[in-house]
């Protein structure tokens, strides 16, 4: 039975049923400036949310025929996440490696506020942090657990400035991934979309499954 | 509450039978007594789910839930132990697993008791693999020396099991083998191309062993009875609730089914906590019901009682019906009641990657992985030194999501390019090992901490042992060999036990048996010294086996309900 055949068995009518809770969304539209204006950030600080903007931009920027980070909302999104969900231990700890990278980044650029940081400036931080070989990766996450158990027990102890960026940003990328696949224009449009499959097949050429897309779903 | 001076309203209209529960177990003998034209009397503790009409999120994307669907820090505080599966409490079906805060439970040792409250129970979102047992399994108490043997072996079960199935709807390949039996199949659902490479090395290198597609209760061709029960559309999103009732509910099977009857009366918000007994007849006599909304109490009577509560509830249940007959429950003159719980012993196996097959994809979301059928202690050298019984795997091959670009590809253009298209193919195998029963293994009741309506919350101490631990290390060195025998690289072993309960299969709390001094059911699932008291969930089982139970509990609970009406109608009950 195809997908239309099933519809009309049940008599159900999609697009006027999605039932529930209202759906809002706040990764709806990408109409930049309209909602950048309006977007008062909950868990950043305005200059914050600025750095974080240009950080997720520059992890996933524009291109000829995709949006990029910000255009979709993932800025709006990590805020919200981070205010709503996460532990507030996770968020004292995100506050602290943030706070930690603008510090550095005032000093590395002689900028005063972050505001004014901008995406050249910008870059370096993350083309040094984020892409480390896996042995670094290991020796930083080790050093991290260190800082983290210390800090648990009471010890002064400093935070290195390499593990607070790694550490901050890799968390960053995984959250601005994340939202920007499941947002509804990457999700609807730009990756291969079927709410009602219908049917399965196991083994199907790239081609003939998307066109060479991943699946959305 | 005063349970002693209760305003009990005795309710003048007398049913023929009552069942406890509206699940998996539930369903089946509310349908099965209504369709044999028994006035049925359906007690539910939870609220009502009606098929579609209660399934808020079962259209919704992932950017129509806030935040993911992840729970907030305040919502997240309500549901921290049904949290520990790490799957249940996403936003699309955190609505059918109860409230933690609401509805406490205590652990001597941590036990994970994952569970829901509402019309439908577990069979709205449950795993839906749908295996028999064999032989291999009922026989395997006796032939170990190992708690009791079961009362019934393959040959009583299998018309139930095929009865159920053709009535649910379960796909899947037959393969012949004795440690599996094969049922009524509708069309398999595909493999796809790693997990059929797998398949053909595991064919190539093993005499004792083989994959195939998960039996699932799935329609894959045509319709089935119920509410508009039609073909899987292949959405996987199950656990909201299937508007196309492809898979099996009770929901939009059993219950539908009895309704049409015009037998039954569903009550909701119905909290049973006693069965009733008289000594002169030596009987029970009806359930003692809390409203759950109103905490007004009410007595209902009935010939025959079926407690389809889940395991550990209807054992509760029994453990709080005392009298001077049953001082410390009904039916409990073993001391088995609470005892044996099992659960099945996951979370082991193998990870894998796999380079090749790059042109390569899978259309439609199928909602089904590979199995690899039980392959020790079968006999003709498969036996093991280090422990009984044996395990399956289930699990399943994709292509992956963005993880395995970002270490070259770290930031920028390329990585953008690289998360929008099919990421590398790898493999997951997950053992699921039978647990034993052990005497020590128990729930028991805790009348000092009671919940809101005043009755006695639950305490586990539970806990696998050196069987299931032995048994672990074989599911990871045979998934990591399997592995890297088909030429998958990157191979990580996984162990993560967790806690009894997290398998989501609890059982074994009022275990059948031969002996009423050692078990608490016969081979008709009736309580051995109340007869018309049967018990048909997972409560029932005496040994685990490594299958996903619910086909079994659907088939003993349709095996029992014909037994209790033929007992009826010759007056034996």
């Amino acid at each position: 039975m195809d997908r239309r055949e099933a519809l009309k068995r049940i008599g159900l009518s999609f697009g006027v049923l999605v039932g529930g809770p209202t759906a809002f969304s706040v990764l709806q539209g990408c109409s930049n400036t309209a909602t950048k204006t309006a977007w008062k950030p909950q868990f950043f600080s305005e200059d914050e949310a600025s750095f974080i903007t240009k950080t997720v931009d520059i992890i996933l920027p524009a291109t000829g025929d995709t949006p990029s980070a910000s255009e979709v909302n993932v800025p709006q999104f990590i805020d919200k996440y981070m205010f709503e969900v996460i532990e507030v231990e996770e968020q004292q700890l995100s506050k602290e490696y943030l706070g930690n990278i603008i510090e550095k980044m005032k000093k590395d650029t002689g900028k005063s506020d972050a505001a004014s940081f901008t995406q050249q400036d910008i870059e370096p931080l993350i083309a040094n942090s984020l892409s480390k070989t896996r042995e670094e990766e290991e020796k930083i996450v080790e050093n991290l657990d260190n800082y983290i158990h210390a800090k648990q027990e009471g010890k002064q102890t400093k935070l290195f400035g390499e593990v607070a960026s790694f550490a901050f940003l890799t968390n960053l990328r995984g959250l601005a991934i994340w939202s920007y696949k499941t947002s509804e224009t990457v999700g609807e449009d730009i990756l291969a979309y079927e709410q009602i499959p219908g049917q399965q097949k196991g083994c199907v050429s790239v081609q003939e499954a998307t066109g060479g897309k991943a699946w959305s779903l | 509450m005063d349970m002693n001076t209760p305003q009990v309203k005795e309710t003048a209209e007398e049913y023929d039978a009552i069942v406890v529960g509206t699940g998996i177990s539930g369903g089946w003998a509310a349908k099965e007594l209504t369709e044999k034209g028994l006035k049925t009397l359906v007690l539910e503790r939870g609220r009502m789910v009606k098929h579609v009409e209660d399934y808020p999120t079962m259209h919704m994307d992932p950017w129509d839930f806030e935040n993911n669907g992840q729970l907030s820090r305040e919502e997240q505080k309500r549901q921290k132990k049904q949290a520990r599966t790490g799957y249940t409490t996403h936003k699309a079906h955190n609505h059918f697993f109860v409230d933690d805060i609401d509805h406490p439970y205590n652990e001597e040792k941590r036990f994970d008791w994952m569970r829901g409250y509402h019309v439908g129970g577990r069979s709205l979102v449950w795993g839906r693999q749908s295996y028999r047992l064999g032989d291999y399994d009922f026989e395997a108490n006796a032939k170990d020396g190992v708690a009791v043997d079961w009362p019934i072996r393959y040959k009583d079960v299998a018309p139930w099991y095929d009865y159920v199935e053709e009535y649910i709807g379960v796909s899947g390949e037959k393969l012949g083998l004795p440690q599996l039996p094969d049922g009524i199949f509708l069309k398999p659902m595909e493999l796809n191309c790693v997990e059929d490479h797998l398949k053909k090395t595991i064919a190539n290198n093993y005499d004792d062993r083989l994959l195939t597609i998960g039996r699932t209760a799935h329609i894959t061709e045509g319709t089935k009875e119920g509410i508009g029960r039609v073909t899987c559309q292949y959405r996987n999103r199950c656990m909201r609730g299937c508007p196309f009732a492809a898979y099996f509910s009770s929901n939009s099977s059993t219950l539908p089914a009895a309704e049409a009857t015009g037998n039954m009366t569903l009550m909701p918000n119905s909290i049973v906590h006693e069965v009733m007994y008289d000594a002169d007849s030596k009987r029970a006599t009806g359930v003692k019901v809390i409203d759950a909304e109103s905490k007004e109490t009410y007595e209902y009577k009935a010939k025959v009682i079926f407690l389809c509560a889940s395991a550990i509830a209807s054992a509760s249940i029994l453990m709080q019906s005392k009298s001077d007959r049953f001082p410390e429950g009904m039916g409990n003159d073993s001391g088995e009641l609470g005892h044996n719980i099992m659960d099945h012993h996951f979370k082991a196996g193998a990870f894998g990657k796999y380079d090749g097959f790059e042109d390569k994809y899978y259309a439609g979301r199928r909602p089904n992985g590979i199995y690899i059928p039980r392959f020790r202690n079968l006999g003709n050298g498969t036996n093991q030194k280090d422990f009984l019984r044996g395990y399956g795997y289930q699990g399943g091959a994709s292509r992956g999501d963005w993880t395995e670009s970002i270490r070259e590809l770290s930031y920028g253009k390329e990585l953008k390019e690289a998360i929008l298209q099919p990421g590398g193919w790898s493999i997951g195998l997950m053992g699921f090992g039978e647990t034993l029963p052990y005497h020590e293994n128990k729930m028991y009741l805790d009348y000092d901490d009671t919940n809101q309506w005043g009755l006695p919350t639950i305490t586990f101490d539970a806990e696998f042992k050196e069987n299931e631990l032995n048994m672990r290390k074989d599911m990871v060195t045979q998934a990591m060999e399997m592995l890297e025998k088909a030429g998958f690289n990157d191979i990580n072993a996984w162990d993560d036990i967790g806690a009894p309960g997290l398998g989501i299969h609890e059982m074994g709390t009022a275990r059948m048996g031969l002996n009423p001094k050692t078990s608490v059911l016969n081979k008709h699932n009736q309580v051995h010294a109340v007869p018309n008291v049967y018990v048909t969930d997972g409560a029932a089982m005496t040994s685990a086996a490594c299958q996903n139970p619910s086909l079994t509990y659907m088939a003993l609970t349709a095996r029992a309900a014909d037994h209790a009406v033929k007992e009826l109608k010759k007056m034996n009950l």
